[in-house]
């Protein structure tokens, strides 16, 4: 059984505020690839992509969810939060305002996700470096008040990109209460293919068993 | 038929154009377009209604151009008898301090300011090449009469030159610039092209600059931006010769241009703000092609007191004067599409939307070969429209139709159609002929009549519509000049809204600015709605086709008439409306699929989201966008539904596929669909929307959805 033990499926979440680069750190994530600006387009809702990795080894498969940076989206991003085991919050270097609002990012996250999930924090457009408006340190020390990883990263130079969802997963593959759940007694729920909870109804309790487990990430 | 025919609408028979390339691109020539859309005598052939299968070009074939000339003024065409009605308008704008905002090129391509400024250079400097220099150019304007004369149906009376304020729309959307005829040489289009790119300002603000010279006098432009930014000299030290013009020239009545901040603005928001109204007054270089700079986006620091203005670089840009394109840029406009894309946009996610399965019409669907794959093929990339023999004839044959179809309702004080309507008679093939695709040349026309009456059985009576599109042109331009909460976002959302196309390639190019001040206005015409991303895609398809002021009317009909309000409303309520609609008939036909992902917790806000705020604009091509369009506008928000159905009922045998998982069918309704046939596809939601038995019960559910809410059993009631 172990060997060929179905790789387990991760659900990760990107947030953060609008246009600091969370659909093109998962573009270049999934698909090694980079739009400039004038090929890109706002993320609408939310968005969906799977990708496979391999981590010590070990074949994982990432459902990641992008979503819509725009503060009228939160009524529909936030119930995507439920399930995910890895939520990257992200913000951009160069623009002091989107560092700013990760305080409301996290509030969120409070609400609407259990303490064990694994939270990274990301300041992307590194390659903005000219026009930095927030210092390594200043995110790093935000990252660790608040129990989680942290990297500054660029989609469009490919800078920590592939890094941050590593790291990311493996703290997650650590935390095996996240994604092995305990019992196997969900399938009383007549699903045919036992999923975590997914993105559905806006039944915010689900998740409540996890709390047991809490044990902060960082 | 089975031959996977990927154009909906066949390039318009406008080969002509491809004068230099031997077809390999029958798409807008710029260099020959140029000249010919500022020609006004385009508006005597668009007024026209006439039938030229020789020179027929589609509206959005001229976007390409329009970004030069139909923008900015009318090139050209300034022909003198113009200027008198235009005066006395541009006296009232002006007059009323708004000048700086009707100075927004959009603005102005159908405003009268641009003839009463014949003092600018650039129109000095066309007037020379037309009546003086007798440059090529006037073989283009005066072609135009004998085209349009031996074409022009009775229903058009204008005559060449007569109209001023001639509806950019239908100049470019009718009528063939005569001048595709007979392209002048390159030479020449350049010239008006860069010319009239350089213009706006100086038909505006009155300066009375020497064209040849395009250079030092458009420094004045400096003032213009961001108080706070411009006065500071350090930040325009970058560039010198700009700072050496002399300021004394700054002409007084660019100064109330310069917006001034809110009383509670936020500094950010003024300075983009004020940014687009700089750009307003000096234009950008290269727009169209080249990429532009950013300025606005990024902050610095907890403000933007460290940006450089962009007056400086503009003044610096402007000491160029108009320049030759070179090889290189002529090739990248030739590259353009029929639409005005460089490229279709890219997404790496492509699923054929094949026709076999919309060969069956909407009905109850039990048994699902579960045999097939989970996810079809994926597409490398969106093959290229192509056109053919065939399908221009067909083309043409529509625009004839819809020639007789479309008759001119009201004329302006210049004769030119304002308005048009259909012709009675011709009622009753309306419903018919939309859902075979509203030739494109037709588009602008006919989405902005269907638009004005509002969506079938709509039946609200909303006053004398012209007036009431006057009114709201005129809350356009006042509120350009008022301060939105909503500009960073705006400005955000801006340069990654319809990519690839040339109208809004260029940052703070005249598309940009025109979407951010359509968008802008609109964000202050409803309280509770604001902006809602999503908007852009919407304004910037419709900035394809109208003028600014039409597409905010457009838009506000649109919030107004077509329940868009609930659809951008914090909480979507009307979003959730539709999903529970469709959810309703996906259960009816596809009960298979609705418990499929009842179980597995696909809940529509996890695709559809984005394919009912952006009318779908980025879930589909772009032509087969406006296919759909051209129904929604006549149909209403029905359709949208039924194009969400459609799209679930190609894909219900791989969403029913025994190997499929929440992650593939996600996966799948997450993907960008390039519709094998288009006309397929259409008769298909035309055969749904034509089932009276499903049409009342879609009404029926929209009116349990509303009592739901009522009771707040909403949720509940969603997968």
């Amino acid at each position: 059984m172990a060997g060929s033990e179905a790789p387990p499926n991760l659900k990760l979440l990107l947030i953060g505020n609008s246009s600091v680069g969370k659909s093109s750190l998962l573009m270049r994530f999934t698909d090694a690839q980079f739009l400039p600006e004038d090929e890109s387009s706002a993320t609408i809702g939310v968005d969906f992509r799977v990708c496979k990795m391999e981590i010590g080894g070990r074949r994982v498969k990432l459902s990641i969810w992008d979503t819509a940076g725009q503060e009228r989206f939160r009524t529909i991003t936030s119930s995507y939060y439920r399930g995910a085991q890895g939520i990257i919050v992200a913000y951009d270097i160069s623009n002091r305002e989107t560092f700013d609002a990760l305080p409301r990012w996290f509030t969120e996250l409070d609400t609407y996700v259990t303490p064990s999930v694994v939270k990274m924090l990301v300041g992307n457009k590194l390659d903005k470096e000219f026009s930095r408006a927030v210092s390594e340190d200043e995110g790093r020390k935000f990252a660790q008040r608040n129990g989680c990883l942290f990297l500054e990263a660029s989609a469009k130079t490919n800078v920590g990109v592939r890094e941050a969802f590593q790291e990311l997963v493996e703290k997650i593959l650590d935390t095996p209460e996240l994604w092995a759940p305990a019992a196997p007694r969900i399938t009383s729920t007549a699903t045919a293919k036992p999923q975590q909870s997914m993105p559905g109804s806006i039944d915010l309790s689900a998740n409540a068993q996890d709390n047991a487990s809490s044990g902060c990430s960082c | 038929m089975d031959a996977p025919t990927l154009v909906v609408v066949p390039p318009s028979p406008g080969s002509q154009l491809s004068t230099r390339s031997k077809g390999q691109h029958a798409y807008p020539q710029i260099d020959n377009s140029t000249t010919a859309a500022p020609n006004s005598n385009s508006i005597d052939t668009l007024g026209s209604n006439s039938y030229q299968p020789s020179e027929s070009r589609s509206s959005s074939e001229n976007t390409a151009v329009n970004i030069y000339s139909m923008y900015s003024d009318g090139g050209p065409d300034a022909d003198p008898r113009l200027s008198y009605t235009a005066d006395t308008s541009a006296k009232r704008l002006v007059g009323r301090g708004t000048s700086s905002r009707t100075n927004s090129p959009p603005t102005n391509m159908g405003s009268p300011e641009f003839r009463y400024s014949t003092t600018s250079s650039r129109q000095n400097s066309v007037h020379e090449g037309v009546y003086e220099t007798q440059s090529p150019m006037i073989s283009a304007t005066t072609s135009a009469p004998k085209t349009s004369s031996t074409t022009r149906s009775a229903a058009s009376p204008i005559t060449p030159g007569e109209s001023p304020t001639g509806q950019v729309i239908e100049r470019t959307g009718f009528g063939q610039p005569a001048i595709l005829i007979n392209p002048p040489p390159r030479r020449s289009s350049r010239q008006s092209l860069h010319s009239n790119r350089l213009s706006n300002d100086r038909d505006v603000d009155g300066l009375s600059t020497n064209s040849s010279h395009h250079g030092s006098s458009s420094m004045p432009r400096a003032s213009l931006s961001p108080t706070r930014v411009s006065s500071d000299p350090a930040t325009s030290a970058t560039s010198s010769s700009a700072q050496s013009l002399p300021k004394a020239i700054i002409p007084s009545p660019i100064r109330p241009m310069a917006p001034s901040p809110g009383a509670n603005e936020d500094p950010d928001s003024y300075f983009v703000r004020a940014t687009y109204a700089a750009f307003d007054v000096s234009g950008v270089r290269g727009d169209g092609y080249e990429e532009g700079e950013e300025l606005t986006r990024a902050r610095m620091g907890t403000g933007r007191n460290n940006l450089p203005s962009p007056l400086p670089d503009t003044a610096k840009r402007l000491t160029m004067g108009p320049k030759e394109l070179n090889e290189k840029e002529v090739q990248i406009l030739g590259q353009l599409d029929r639409y005005g894309f460089y490229a279709p946009p890219s997404d790496n996610r492509l699923v054929l939307l094949a026709t076999q399965p919309l060969r069956t019409a909407l009905s109850s669907y039990k048994t699902a070969s579960t045999s097939a794959t989970p996810t079809p093929p994926v597409l490398p990339a969106q093959p290229p429209l192509h056109e053919t023999r065939e399908g221009r004839k067909t083309e043409d044959r529509r625009i004839a139709k819809w020639g007789r179809m479309l008759v001119p309702a009201s004329r302006d004080s210049g004769t030119n159609i304002a308005r048009w309507k259909i012709e009675e008679r011709k009622e009753r093939k309306l419903e018919e002929r939309v859902f075979k695709g509203i030739p494109d040349r037709w588009r602008s026309a006919a989405w902005y009549t269907l638009i004005e009456r509002g969506p079938v059985g709509a039946g609200k009576s909303r006053g004398d519509s012209s007036l009431r599109a006057e009114k709201l042109a005129e809350e356009y331009r006042d509120a350009i000049d008022l301060p939105s909460s909503f500009d960073i976002q705006i400005d955000l959302d801006v340069p990654r809204t319809i990519s690839g196309h040339v109208m809004f390639k260029t940052r703070y190019g005249m598309g940009q600015r025109s979407m951010f001040h359509v968008l802008h206005s609109f964000s202050l015409h409803c309280d509770s709605c604001g902006y809602c991303q999503g908007m852009g895609p919407v304004a910037a398809t419709l900035l394809c086709y109208l003028e600014p002021e039409k597409v905010y009317t457009c838009l506000v009909r649109l919030h107004d008439d077509y329940d868009m309000h609930d659809i951008f409303l914090p909480g979507f309520k009307g979003l959730l409306e539709a999903f529970y609609v469709q959810e309703k008939i996906m259960q009816k036909m596809l009960p298979g699929l609705y418990s499929t992902f009842k179980q597995n917790s696909i809940c529509t806000t996890a695709y559809a989201v984005k394919w009912y705020i952006t009318l779908f604009a980025n879930t589909v091509p772009f032509q087969t966008q406006l296919r759909l369009w051209d129904i929604y506008f006549l149909e209403g928000k029905d359709i949208l539904v039924l194009m969400a159905v459609a799209i679930l009922w190609v894909f219900k045998d791989n969403l029913l596929s025994s190997s499929a998982s929440f992650e593939s069918m996600l996966n799948l309704l997450s993907s960008f669909y390039v519709v094998e046939d288009e006309d397929v596809l259409m008769a298909w939601l035309r055969k749904a929307m034509s089932d009276r038995r499903l049409r009342r019960e879609m009404a029926g559910w929209r009116e349990e959805w509303k009592e739901l809410v009522h009771a707040g059993k909403e949720m509940e009631a969603l997968i």
